[in-house]
């Protein structure tokens, strides 16, 4: 309307996306746990290993905020070390379904035609395939490989997660090919690799950001699947909700061993998730109510 | 040999069910149709006289866009199978060598005995073999002198009302949530929705279930902790498994009702003088609906990936127990079937989610 | 008496830069059997304020002021549920895109009898009757198989007329038409002001015409009334306006309109600046900044309507003929 100065569209997503302040709150939250877990452990000396079978499952106390669990060992280390498997894991397949994702998804939609109709068969082939399936036996498959190797674990979760991130972006580069930007680009005799780096790929980050932020709760999830069913490779967040789960008995409630890996984990999907919503309602503001 | 052979025949089918021409998928998928009646009905001729019905009936009936499913769901099935099989073989064991060191002598025999060749492609060739020829699934290979069918056979149903019971509760509660929070947005009804939507997103759903049973099962005793057998030991796993579901669905609806209740339509219903309540539920129900229904699909493979962590914390009989001791125990036969299993489930439910959503919109029936 | 009175309707919505007036002071009336014509640009308001007359505005707008009556009964003092017991009954409403404005997934037939069997409490099979029968007086052949047809199965001007006969089921006095042909090509555009001039003889319907199109409004309307920035700025009959303009802004509108025997090398004539946005009382004439006759008194006051001549009102303090009277209204 009149009057109104026009700024680009990636300021107006910034200053929408710090005006919600569940995305905000999300953020901060996010930074206080990573730091909490990559940073304090060696800052303040604590040990996520040791046992001390004298002091088993002991509840929160002074020394040991989060109490011990069932071989002596401080929780709350063990929350934070955890933490940062957990994270690296929700970046790491993340990254790995979005750079893969990305790509198939791209040429699908760009080159369109057979091509597209090619490789998007193909995704719906593995869209049906129960991929935990395949998770879990390729999990078995690398079981014999040193503990803490965390690749396979990236791999595995990634390739899981790349499919609805093609799908999704070659929906906007199919709509997005027909623009008349992209048409300018040809007429002007553009290579096709450069109309894709540079018109279409920074016009489909929008949504490629939206979808990886929503991604890595689901991924971080899909871990402590795996850790509960005994294949983790690695202390996580998940592995101590399923120890705490292990020791549930009639007789002595061990809260701490569940509640303390388990709030540290919905606050972080929480997290997440806030900060995933606000910057799809900044980057789209039609989804708004 | 034969597994070479079914390996191109399946990628074929698969070209040819994203390249054929209409009417060429409507044979092929007849066709397709009438395979299982003729394989597992006993009387071979029984058999091929109702597959022949079934075929008859599925060309001049089916939508093309169901007979396209069936035609692309048998090459993925097909492929699953090898995919799942070139997996195993490349995991470090085997089912004759797991405890204790075989002899190599023994190991031959027991590998002739049960039918497990060296190689991949050799298993795959025996394995669909003996699927379409004599419409079984194998012996198992751990579990003397049973075979996979006699072990799953149990499971199955178990699987199949857990699973179900778990997708009509999230369905069911998640569109109850989504549509009251979309109807009266920003009030408490609004925010209660959604705050435990939330919680049922931000958590795996075995700290949900162990949440659940600490309370329920261990604290107030309402609920059995564990076991299967009684409607009562039904009830915390169903609801374990819906529970991300029901928050998912209720995200979706309350979205869709939201967007829908803006568009003109709805100002043109009110403008006729119609009363809230049947603008909400005769005109807007079904927008909002839609979302939800092409979450079904991926929502029933979810729960399917649920159920194995499900199964296992409620020590739940079900298929998922089975994959995952085939899986341990490289119980190759076993790991397959329940591959097929799920893999099958998935794809028949996707076909009903497609005839779903051809109901609620009629704009799209003209594709079908 | 009249059938429709609108007497200092106000409509405001609550934006990030303040409460925008979308309508502010807005009064007229409709008489039974007339056909009235409500232009502007797009932006003056008109929309909101047909909306405002079924008490339809999406939240958060709101009415903040005005009277509204239809034959006699006051809607505002009775407030939401006199406004319910109008609509779609007494008062029927078409809009501006009827693409979006019929619901895609249930049939043309149930869109229609659910009016008669709510207004007239009509069975299922006796409102389908009616349903049909007002389809083909609307121009509409086959009528029973449309009622089983999708709106997607329909043209454009089809559509329209089916959105029509939804608005006149249930027998109103009043027809409110928000751009009804704006969205459809030019011959189907003559089609269907035709059939509102047939339904009108007929039925003794009133109507108030909602467009931007100065000459569809010509040609259907018995009287007009031109507003800007929220309310009225002349009111006068139809033959009238067009021959004796006396609001600038009038003047300006038909200025606009390209004619056959115009210089083809003269360039289009436009009104320079744009429609302004109200968030607070005007202090001047709304329209003097893009005014091609301001004199100094018009950035001191805001004038009022008042009458100018038999049946026609102004709000241009220069107009001749300006009797310090009452207010008309």
């Amino acid at each position: 309307m009149v009057g109104e100065v026009t700024r680009g569209p990636w300021s107006d997503a910034w200053s929408r996306l710090r005006r919600d302040r569940a995305a905000l709150v999300g953020a901060m939250v996010l930074g206080a746990v990573a730091a909490a877990c990559f940073v304090l452990p060696a800052l303040i000396g604590l040990d996520a290993v040791a046992t001390a079978p004298g002091i088993r499952h002991r509840p929160p106390d002074l020394q040991h905020w989060f109490g011990t669990d069932s071989l002596g060992r401080d929780l709350f280390a063990r929350v934070l070390v955890g933490g940062r498997t957990s994270l690296l894991v929700g970046l790491a397949a993340t990254a790995v379904s979005v750079v893969i994702g990305t790509a198939w998804g791209g040429v699908a939609g760009y080159y369109a035609g057979r091509v597209d109709e090619f490789m998007m068969r193909i995704v719906d082939f593995l869209y049906g395939v129960p991929y935990m399936f395949l998770v879990i036996l390729i999990m078995l498959l690398f079981s014999d490989t040193a503990r803490g190797d965390l690749l396979p674990v990236f791999l595995a979760l990634g390739l899981v997660q790349w499919l609805t991130m093609a799908r999704i972006v070659r929906g906007e580069v199919l709509a997005l090919r027909e623009r008349e930007f992209v048409l300018a680009a040809r007429l002007a005799g553009a290579a096709d690799s450069r109309i894709l780096l540079r018109h279409i790929l920074p016009n489909v980050l929008g949504p490629v950001i939206v979808y990886a932020t929503l991604t890595v709760p689901s991924v971080i999830i899909l871990e402590s699947f795996l850790s509960f069913l005994g294949l983790g490779v690695a202390l996580s967040w998940g592995e101590l909700v399923a120890e705490a789960v292990s020791v549930v008995n009639p007789i002595r409630s061990y809260w701490w061993l569940l509640l303390c890996p388990s709030l540290f984990l919905a606050a972080t999907l929480l997290a997440l998730n806030f900060l995933g919503d606000g910057l799809r309602d900044a980057l789209d503001p039609r989804s708004q109510p | 040999m034969i597994g070479a052979l079914t390996l191109a025949f399946a990628v074929a089918l698969l070209g040819a069910a994203s390249f054929l021409r209409p009417s060429w998928v409507r044979v092929v998928g007849a066709l397709l149709l009438a395979a299982p009646p003729v394989l597992l009905v006993s009387e071979r001729w029984l058999g091929v006289l109702v597959g022949a019905g079934a075929a008859a009936l599925a060309f001049r009936f089916l939508p093309i866009r169901v007979l396209r499913r069936v035609v692309f769901l048998v090459p993925s099935l097909v492929l699953l199978v090898f995919v799942t099989t070139a997996l195993m073989y490349a995991a470090p064991g085997s089912p004759f060598a797991q405890e204790r060191v075989a002899a190599p002598q023994v190991e031959e025999a027991l590998r002739a005995q049960y039918g497990v060749p060296r190689s991949a492609i050799e298993f795959f060739g025996v394995y669909m073999e003996r699927l379409v020829v004599e419409g079984s699934l194998g012996p198992s290979l751990k579990v003397q002198g049973r075979s996979v069918g006699e072990l799953l056979a149990p499971a199955l149903p178990v699987s199949l009302s857990l699973g179900l019971l778990a997708l009509t509760l999230a369905v069911g509660g998640g569109l109850v949530l989504g549509i009251a929070a979309g109807v009266w947005p920003r009030s408490w009804i609004d925010h209660t929705s959604m705050g435990l939507a939330l919680v049922g997103i931000s958590l795996p759903n075995f700290v949900i279930g162990a949440g659940l049973l600490i309370v329920f099962a261990l604290g107030l005793g309402w609920l059995p902790v564990a076991g299967w057998g009684t409607p009562g030991h039904l009830v915390l796993p169903a609801v374990t498994l819906a529970a991300p579901y029901a928050a998912y669905v209720a995200r979706l609806a309350r979205a869709g009702m939201l967007e829908t209740m803006q568009q003109d339509f709805v100002r043109t219903a009110r403008a006729k003088g119609l009363p809230e309540r049947v603008v909400v539920l005769d005109h807007a129900l079904r927008g909002a609906v839609l979302p939800v229904v092409s979450f079904l699909g991926p929502a029933a493979a979810g729960i399917l990936t649920g159920s194995f962590v499900v199964e296992t914390l409620y020590g739940v009989p079900g298929m998922g127990q089975w994959f995952v001791k085939g899986a341990i125990n490289r119980d190759y036969s076993v790991v397959l079937g329940t591959a097929l299993f799920y893999a099958s489930l998935v794809g028949v439910l996707n076909l009903g989610v497609d005839l779903l959503y051809a109901w609620i919109d009629p704009r799209v029936r003209e594709q079908l | 008496m009249n059938l429709l009175e609108v007497d200092d309707l106000a409509v405001a919505f609550p934006t990030e830069e303040g409460t925008l007036r979308a309508v502010d002071g807005l009064s007229l009336t409709v008489a039974p059997g007339e056909i009235v014509g409500l232009v502007g640009e797009s932006g003056c308001g008109k929309s909101a304020a047909a909306l405002a007359l079924l008490d339809l505005l999406p939240a958060p707008g709101r009415r903040t002021r005005g009277r509204i009556r239809l034959d006699g009964i006051d809607l505002t003092a009775g407030g939401a549920k006199a406004f319910a017991a109008i609509r779609g009954s007494r008062v029927g409403m078409i809009f501006q895109d009827p693409m979006t404005s019929l619901n895609p997934y249930l049939r043309i037939g149930v869109q229609l009898r659910e009016v008669a069997e709510r207004h007239l409490r009509l069975r299922r099979r006796d409102a389908e009757l009616r349903a049909c029968a007002l389809l083909e007086r609307v121009g509409l052949a086959d009528a029973e198989a449309l009622l089983r047809a999708h709106p997607h199965e329909l043209s454009g001007g089809m559509r329209q007329r089916v959105m029509i006969a939804m608005a006149l089921l249930a027998d109103p006095v009043l027809l409110l038409a928000d751009e009804p042909t704006t969205a459809l090509d030019v011959t189907i555009q003559a089609e269907i002001l035709a059939l509102i001039r047939e339904l009108r003889r007929e039925r003794g319907l009133g109507v108030l015409f909602i467009s931007h199109d100065l000459g569809v409004v010509a040609g259907l309307c018995d009287r007009v009334v031109v507003m800007y920035a929220g309310r009225a700025v002349e009111v006068a009959p139809v033959a009238e306006l067009f021959a004796r303009p006396q609001h600038p802004y009038t003047e300006a509108l038909l200025a606009c309109v390209p004619r056959l025997d115009d210089d083809p090398n003269a360039p289009f004539v436009s009104i320079e600046g744009m429609p302004p946005r109200l968030f607070g009382a005007a202090r001047e004439c709304t329209f003097a900044p893009r005014c091609g006759r301001r004199v100094a008194a018009c950035a001191s006051a805001d004038p009022e309507l008042l009458e100018s001549g038999p049946g026609r009102l102004d709000r241009c303090i220069q107009s001749e003929g300006r009797p310090e009277a009452s207010r008309g209204v």
